[in-house]
């Protein structure tokens, strides 16, 4: 009979709680933390928003009471000053302001090499021009050497690939010229071909640089221009450029010009030493 | 002008149709320039074998040889003139190629007058059977080739300048090529 009895007194508050009492015979916060204190009255909706909601609220506060208390208990205002004054010197330090400056020279100096860079242009072009140049130079040297061992091969003075009678005519043009032997004749062919050879090549090399395959007038009229040796003809090209129609003006000029410091020699001196034959 | 008109007619008269303006105006102009296909002929030598060449390039080269020749001999008549002699010899020719600035030409100018003389001077010897006379030419102090050959050195000088005068194989061949 004493179990069943002590067994009794267990069991009574259980069975008042659930049912009808809370409600009606406990108030809101006497309910809400008996809800916490029993997990299995979860099986009633309302119970169970509240019970998650005073569990909420107690993780809250907890969370929430530990910096309220601590600070005052753990910081004293001492050190909060010694660490706040650790920041203001560590941001305004001069060694950072260096580096900084040091950044910006760096940053100038790479700025600077695309300028170096805009060279580039005119320095491949004046490469080009001075690898042309040498190329240019050295063919007119072969060409020397080609045309000294031709001249040394020749055994027969009156082949010629210009004609003789022309280059008498023409030396017979100018009255002021002396009498003229018959060596000097020999020799005027080969020059004349090595001054067409060097004139052509000198024009040509001003058609390569325009990108043409056919050399033109204009072409032996800049090697005139840029060439020194060939100054004495400048003034007749020129006028005869000037002049498209008049064939006859720069041989004209050039009598008068030389008729002027004329001191006329014998008219017929050159005609004597002509050996030319009467037809 | 009309002087020097004169004197180039008189120089070598035409041979074309007498009276006919053009033709001697023709013939006149073609005489003062080299032949263009000669000058054609040298300019394409020297340029790649694709290259061409145009017409007025040409006929421009042709102004500037004849322009080149009147330049050279003029050159060498004046340095004649300074030394009172009034013929001109391949010497003054080759200086005259140095003092225009031609010193390339100067050498192989050199050479070939030197092998010329040599050539002339034997070919001289042989015709004539006697002795070789100096390899040199000397200048003529008269212009006339008359004189008959004689032991002294000035007259062995002018044999070879007559004997030089006296060769119209060479003149006629190369008359005969423009025409």
């Amino acid at each position: 009979m004493d179990p069943s009895q002590s067994g009794t007194p267990s069991l009574f508050p259980v069975m008042d709680i659930p049912v009808a009492y809370p409600p009606a015979a406990y108030p809101p916060c006497e309910v809400a933390v008996a809800a916490a204190a029993y997990p299995r009255l979860l099986y009633a909706p309302p119970d169970a928003a509240a019970a998650q909601q005073a569990a909420a609220a107690q993780q809250q506060q907890q969370l929430l009471g530990a910096p309220v208390v601590c600070p005052p208990a753990a910081y004293p205002p001492g050190e909060v000053a010694v660490a706040a004054a650790a920041y203001p010197p560590q941001l305004y330090a001069p060694p950072d302001a260096a580096a900084a400056q040091q950044a910006t020279a760096a940053q100038q100096q790479l700025l600077g090499a695309p300028v170096r860079v805009a060279y580039a242009p005119p320095d491949a072009a004046a490469v080009q021009q001075a690898a042309a140049a040498q190329k240019h130079k050295h063919q007119l040297q072969m060409l020397w050497l080609e045309l000294r061992r031709e001249i040394e091969a020749t055994t027969d003075f009156k082949k010629h690939n210009i004609p003789l009678s022309r280059i008498k005519k023409i030396m017979r043009a100018d009255p002021d010229v002396c009498a003229i032997t018959a060596e000097v004749l020999v020799v005027f062919p080969w020059a004349c071909e090595m001054f067409i050879l060097e004139l052509t090549r000198h024009g040509w090399a001003h058609a390569e640089a325009n990108k043409r395959r056919m050399l033109q007038k204009s072409d032996i009229v800049a090697a005139i221009a840029r060439t020194d040796v060939f100054d004495f003809f400048r003034d007749t090209v020129l006028h005869d450029d000037a002049k498209e129609g008049a064939d006859a003006a720069p041989a004209a000029a050039a009598a008068a010009e030389k008729a002027h410091p004329a001191a006329g020699a014998p008219a017929t001196d050159p005609l004597a030493n002509y050996p030319m034959p009467q037809q | 002008m009309a002087d020097h008109h004169h004197h180039h007619h008189h120089g070598h008269p035409p041979d074309g149709p007498g009276g006919a303006g053009d033709q001697l105006e023709v013939i006149k102009e073609q005489d003062r320039l080299l032949p263009i296909a000669n000058v054609g002929r040298i300019m394409k030598q020297i340029l790649p074998p694709n290259a061409k060449i145009s017409k007025e390039a040409k006929e421009t080269m042709q102004e500037c040889v004849s322009e080149f020749i009147s330049f050279v001999t003029g050159e060498a008549s004046d340095k004649c003139h300074k030394e009172k002699r009034k013929t001109v010899n391949g010497d003054d020719v080759c200086c005259a190629f140095g003092a225009l600035g031609f010193d390339d030409y100067v050498d192989p100018m050199r050479r070939y007058l030197h092998k010329y003389r040599e050539l002339e001077g034997d070919r001289a010897a042989s015709s004539r059977g006697g002795g070789g006379g100096p390899a040199g030419a000397a200048d003529p102090a008269s212009a006339s080739a008359a004189a008959g050959p004689s032991p002294s050195a000035a007259s062995a000088g002018h044999f070879m300048f007559g004997a030089a005068m006296d060769r119209p194989d060479n003149n006629s061949s190369a008359g005969a090529r423009p025409f």
